[in-house]
């Protein structure tokens, strides 16, 4: 039995998040409201009319659902043949696999812009994705369709950023199914072609998985915001939409078209996004191992070696996951030289000196990251705590056979994904200056949009592993005549510390990347994050030499401290564990 | 003497080095139940996996009387390997060579189930099924491919013993029934002798003549 203090510091704690995660929506929404003088109902009909609102609402719909196709084209092969073999380095592999999806959006943006500029091996081969001329620019003449090029880049770096959520949700099955099942379906009728073992065992066994990590995908590239920015700069998403017209919404009696706009692009997109995470939490039901798993290395080495054709596909793919990573620090130390004769590119430190110096009338690369580090580890501080206890309620209600009110928690922590960062920070924005404008001035705002944004995630990694753990475990240590303590620590603790050590990385990870909340509530002043600072030098004109090099000597920087936490979050995860995020 | 179904010749197999076995003979007559006797560990499965394909033999020869060849072979492993995503009737029709219409379906599939005595099972979920229940239900399937050879890995083992006595000898009847060979592995002596037509002992099939 709980506890009555332990219940109450529960439902304080829920009811806060709960609060915490919906209000700044609520506030954005009667803000707005009260601006447009519209109901939301109002705002949703006048959708249509509101100016770009379509165009937008089509763009996002095409490039996410392109996005998520291609993501599961470039991704299946990949986490098919990874889990199917055993391979060398194979936590180096899943590293560099997996990194892509906590990899700050702004650095690869850099990253993709970079392999397709005028310099880049892509352009040199023919295919001109940012200036759209040669074969690009005839198929945009032929079809009438605007900027085909940038659309291509857009989905292409969308594909790379989700390539690890198909890997972590298919490998793993692959690479644990009880090999037993496959020979057995070989041997039968049915499954002597590969049609039949396709139909009858492994779109069974892989679909939901698939499914769901394509609907994610389609989620992440709905909310896609800086990638949006510089890839396809001309085409506006709902959320490019709300960013853009954000700063002057929810002002009284100025601009209250862009209020209007915002407040319908809002309704439109949050009603999108639930029905995309509805479809996401029914599919993560779905994808359960009802399935006969063994250990890892029993199944892949009864298959040998990795055969030429896997090593092709994972190599290859080894290569596109590395290579807008590879291409946004290798420009931080090339450094345009123009001169009469024409323009020399030469090797140096010069955007190194001025990252670090912040010549460039911007804040240091040094200071950025600290007001980054204070920013994520505030977050931590809180996101972590909050996280727990949200799933370890989560877990208690289901254990006391209240599944309803299990499931509508689960619901609610997921909420902050369909509300979107750029919401999310609107709202923070909104809802204080309306209510407590000298707040606006307090430097640790944005701690509080990326809890809101991070908590989610660690519910997502702490809720199976709370799930995971034998209470027996906890009862034997209670009976050794161990202190409450030490009974938790051994009973309790030591199997979540691998996925707490997880959470903690990736919630500081997701800190330091955030671009989109960041970029609304810390546009201007010296409380400038890594991802902002890199947008603030990429978004000046070029004509200094060293503006580019030095944003990409900043975005990698905050690229190598990602990088870092992310294999240490590997270190700690459990053999074969998927779908963690 | 009876046609052969199945030769095997002077057969080996080894993994990373480490010999399983070397100049393996074996013939199987049609109709015939080949039940070989060994301890566990001896590499008894290796052979059955290579004579259905599932392993590659390092040497020797298989040689099938049946122009089929390993398609004409079923396979019966220790655990039932029972989809659980499909229910019974589901599991059943995996094993149909050729999709059947759907009224020829169900009827196939009630007459099989009520041949092991399972009738009305057709959609019941395989997680509800004992392990006999689920073992008679991976023959129908196995069966109902035709085979002209099926082969058993210790199919019964980890059945109760008076669940494993009566399986065993329907199982016998079964085979008789639709004239198809078999070979049995096992290392229970009594489940050999249960039902088999010939038992062979493991070190017997390394002479160049079997022992009875």
């Amino acid at each position: 039995m709980p506890r009555n203090s332990e219940v109450v510091g529960r439902g304080f704690v829920v009811i806060s998040y709960v609060m915490l995660s919906t209000l700044p929506f609520v506030y954005a929404m009667a803000r707005l409201q009260s601006v447009t003088s519209q109901t939301p109902l109002e705002a949703l009909l006048n959708f249509p009319e509101a100016y770009g609102a379509i165009d937008a609402l089509r763009f996002t719909l095409l490039e996410a659902s392109a996005s998520a196709i291609l993501t599961v084209l470039f991704g299946l092969p990949i986490a098919w043949y990874l889990g199917r073999y055993q391979w060398k380095h194979a936590t180096l592999l899943r590293a560099v696999f997996s990194v892509p999806f906590v990899m700050p959006a702004i650095v690869v943006a850099m990253g993709f812009l970079l392999l397709i500029d005028q310099q880049s091996l892509l352009f040199k081969a023919g295919l001109d994705l940012r200036t759209e001329t040669g074969v690009i620019g005839a198929y945009a003449q032929r079809t009438g369709w605007s900027h085909p090029g940038h659309f291509l880049a857009l989905i292409i770096a969308h594909a790379w950023f989700n390539l690890s959520l198909i890997i972590r949700f298919v490998e793993p099955t692959v690479a644990r199914l009880d090999p037993a099942w496959e020979e057995q379906m070989s041997l039968l009728g049915q499954g002597q072609s590969t049609y039949g073992r396709l139909r009858h065992l492994w779109w069974p066994v892989l679909g939901p998985a698939v499914l769901c990590a394509a609907s994610l995908s389609f989620l992440f590239s709905f909310t896609s915001f800086a990638l949006v920015k510089w890839l396809a700069p001309f085409n506006h998403t709902l959320e490019s939409l709300m960013a853009s017209y954000g700063g002057s919404a929810g002002i009284a009696n100025y601009r209250v078209d862009t209020s209007e706009i915002v407040m319908s692009a809002s309704i439109v997109q949050f009603l999108i996004l639930l029905g995309a995470l509805y479809l996401t939490s029914t599919l993560q039901r779905r994808h359960s191992n009802r399935f006969a798993l063994v250990s890892e290395h029993g199944a892949q080495a009864s298959r040998g070696p990795p055969t030429f054709k896997a090593k092709i596909t994972v190599y290859a793919g080894f290569v596109f996951a590395l290579a807008p990573m590879i291409a946004a620090s290798t420009a931080s130390f090339r450094i345009r030289n123009t001169t009469d004769t024409g323009t020399r590119y030469t090797w140096g430190m010069e955007a190194w000196d001025a990252a670090l110096a912040g010549n460039l009338s911007t804040l240091s690369v040094t200071e950025a990251l600290a007001n980054s580090m204070i920013f994520a580890i505030g977050t931590l501080i809180i996101a972590l705590p909050v996280g727990w206890v949200l799933a370890s309620t989560i877990h208690a209600l289901e254990t006391s056979n209240h599944h309803r009110f299990a499931k509508a928690l689960d619901v609610a922590t997921l909420l902050p994904l369909a509300i979107s960062a750029i919401m999310v920070g609107l709202g923070v924005l909104l809802g204080v200056l309306k209510s407590m404008p000298s707040l606006f001035q307090w430097s640790l705002l944005p701690i509080l949009p990326h809890v809101i944004l991070t908590v989610p995630f660690v519910v997502r990694i702490m809720l199976p592993a709370m799930r995971s753990v034998d209470p027996k475990w906890k009862e034997q240590a209670s009976v050794l005549g161990l202190n409450p303590l030490r009974t938790w620590y051994h009973g309790y603790f030591s199997f979540i510390r691998g996925p707490a050590v997880v959470a903690s990385s990736l919630t500081l990870a997701f800190s330091l990347g955030e671009f989109g909340a960041s970029w609304l509530l810390v546009r201007t002043g010296s409380w400038d994050t890594l991802s902002v600072l890199v947008d603030t030098l990429m978004s000046r004109p070029k004509f200094d030499p060293l503006v580019q090099p030095t944003a990409m000597a900043a975005a990698t920087v905050l690229m190598m401290l990602t990088f870092f936490l992310f294999i240490l979050a590997e270190r700690f995860r459990a053999e074969g564990e998927g779908g963690g995020f | 003497m009876n046609e052969s179904v199945l030769e095997i010749n002077n057969l080996a197999k080894s993994f990373d080095d480490v010999c399983v076995f070397s100049g393996l003979n074996l013939r199987l007559d049609a109709n015939e139940i080949v039940a070989i006797l060994g301890p566990s560990g001896c590499g008894k499965s290796t052979l059955l996996r290579c004579i259905v394909g599932l392993e590659e033999s390092d040497q020797g020869e298989l040689t099938f009387a049946s122009k089929r060849g390993t398609e004409g072979v079923g396979y019966l492993f220790q655990q039932p390997i029972l989809y659980p995503h499909l229910n019974v009737a589901s599991n059943i029709a995996l094993g149909f060579r050729t999709k059947p219409s759907k009224k020829e379906r169900q009827r196939t599939i009630a007459r099989e189930l009520e041949s092991v005595e399972l009738e009305g099972f057709e959609s019941r979920r395989v997680e509800s099924l004992s392990g006999g229940e689920a073992q008679r239900i991976a023959l129908l399937r196995a069966m109902l491919g035709q085979p002209e050879v099926l082969l058993l890995d210790e199919p019964f083992s980890a059945l109760d013993l008076e669940t494993r006595r009566s399986i065993t000898a329907q199982t016998r009847e079964w085979l008789k029934h639709r004239n198809t060979a078999a070979i049995h592995v096992t290392h229970d002596p009594e489940e050999a002798e249960l039902i088999a037509d010939r038992v062979v002992p493991w070190a017997a099939l390394f002479d160049h003549r079997e022992e009875e």
